[in-house]
């Protein structure tokens, strides 16, 4: 079984957040970036494949030189090799087009992305690439078991699970669930060293047109200061949610 | 140039979240001076979604429960059919699922909005 993992290169939950060029683009400066964890939990699920089921393992990222330790590191943890769409990642239709070419070329069993990415979250990438390569597709994948070409999964849905049955090839759009996160792992001095040698293959993106431009970002509205109101004093509370938040 | 919403339903009646995007494809409707068509699924009765805003309902009838491609394949032609330019659906998780099908299907760009 031949697996492909998407990996997307983003800030760290704990990166301070600033924009540049008139609140236009993202200030990456002094940000560490990270592999997206829905990424994260599809490749330790894709490790399990390679580890039990003989699978190979390759990763993806599209992006520039920048994205190359995120893709070492998913070296180091397991992944057999790696390509990188040598393009600046813009809007999900454009990155979903680099993938698909990726995906065609490869003849993937099983492509692994994850449902979305911490940065944008537009949620988008997986089920683009699966329309594009017209491949079966699993959102929100919580559970994943092949065998030969069957595939039995399990997706979040609002209020609760879906098992689905579905055959190979697939596209899914995968997060915590495939994995628990004290599955994930971490990269050892061993596999460090070993990724060092492994190939990372940078491609060259093919034509897709960028159909969105980001105008401008604003962070969230500072959180006010808090009024504690006694639990006896409902008459004070109506009268500030009235007035003064006007709320009610 | 109707905009088009998808409404969701759970066995023949509306979700909230279907009320909530009818509102929101309004108020883009507003802005584009146009009316609101909403694509429905084995709905018994879609005169609720007349409160909300929305002028005109396809409602498509013996759909064996969600699924993505073929919701998709269905918002695709009702759009070609009411020569939309903006198709509005929820975050929820089946319309996560649909839209990027429905993006690469009708060839358009798909926004995420988050609230």
């Amino acid at each position: 079984m031949k697996i492909l993992v998407c990996i997307s290169h983003v800030p760290d939950t704990t990166s301070k957040i600033n924009f540049t060029e008139g609140d236009s683009k993202f200030d990456t400066t002094g940000v560490q970036f990270v592999i997206n964890p829905n990424d994260e939990f599809g490749l330790t699920r894709a490790m399990w494949f390679k580890e039990k089921q003989g699978a190979t393992v390759d990763v993806v990222n599209v992006g520039g030189p920048e994205t190359e330790p995120t893709l070492r590191k998913a070296l180091a943890i397991g992944a057999d090799a790696a390509i990188r769409v040598n393009t600046v990642a813009t809007d999900g239709f454009a990155v979903a087009k680099q993938l698909a070419k990726v995906v065609q070329d490869g003849g993937y069993d099983l492509v692994i992305a994850g449902r979305e990415s911490i940065d944008y979250n537009g949620g988008m990438v997986p089920g683009m690439l699966a329309g594009l390569t017209d491949t079966n597709f699993i959102s929100n994948c919580i559970s994943l078991e092949i065998d030969g070409d069957n595939v039995k999964a399990a997706r979040e849905i609002d209020g609760g699970t879906e098992t689905i049955s579905t055959s190979l090839p697939l596209i899914i759009g995968g997060q915590k669930g495939l994995v628990e996160e004290s599955d994930l792992r971490i990269p050892n001095m061993r596999g460090i060293m070993m990724a060092r040698k492994k190939p990372l293959t940078v491609v060259e993106p093919v034509d897709a047109t960028t159909e969105t431009a980001s105008i401008k970002f604003e962070k969230p509205a500072p959180k006010g200061a808090v009024t504690l109101v006694s639990p006896d004093n409902l008459d004070e509370l109506i009268n500030l949610l009235h007035n003064e938040a006007k709320v009610i | 140039m109707s905009v088009l919403v998808y409404t969701e339903s759970d066995q023949g009646k509306f979700k909230k979240v279907a009320l909530e995007v009818a509102s929101y494809a309004k108020a883009v409707a507003n802005q584009m001076g146009t009316t609101v068509t909403a694509v429905t699924f084995n709905v018994t009765d879609a005169s609720e979604l007349g409160n909300y805003g929305v002028d005109k309902v396809l409602n498509v009838t013996n759909t064996n429960g969600f699924n993505a491609k073929i919701y998709a394949d269905v918002l695709k032609q009702a759009a070609e059919k009411e020569s939309s330019k903006v198709v509005v659906v929820s975050s929820s998780v089946n319309s996560k699922y649909l839209a990027p099908l429905l993006a690469v299907l009708w060839g358009y760009m798909q926004v995420t909005l988050q609230m």
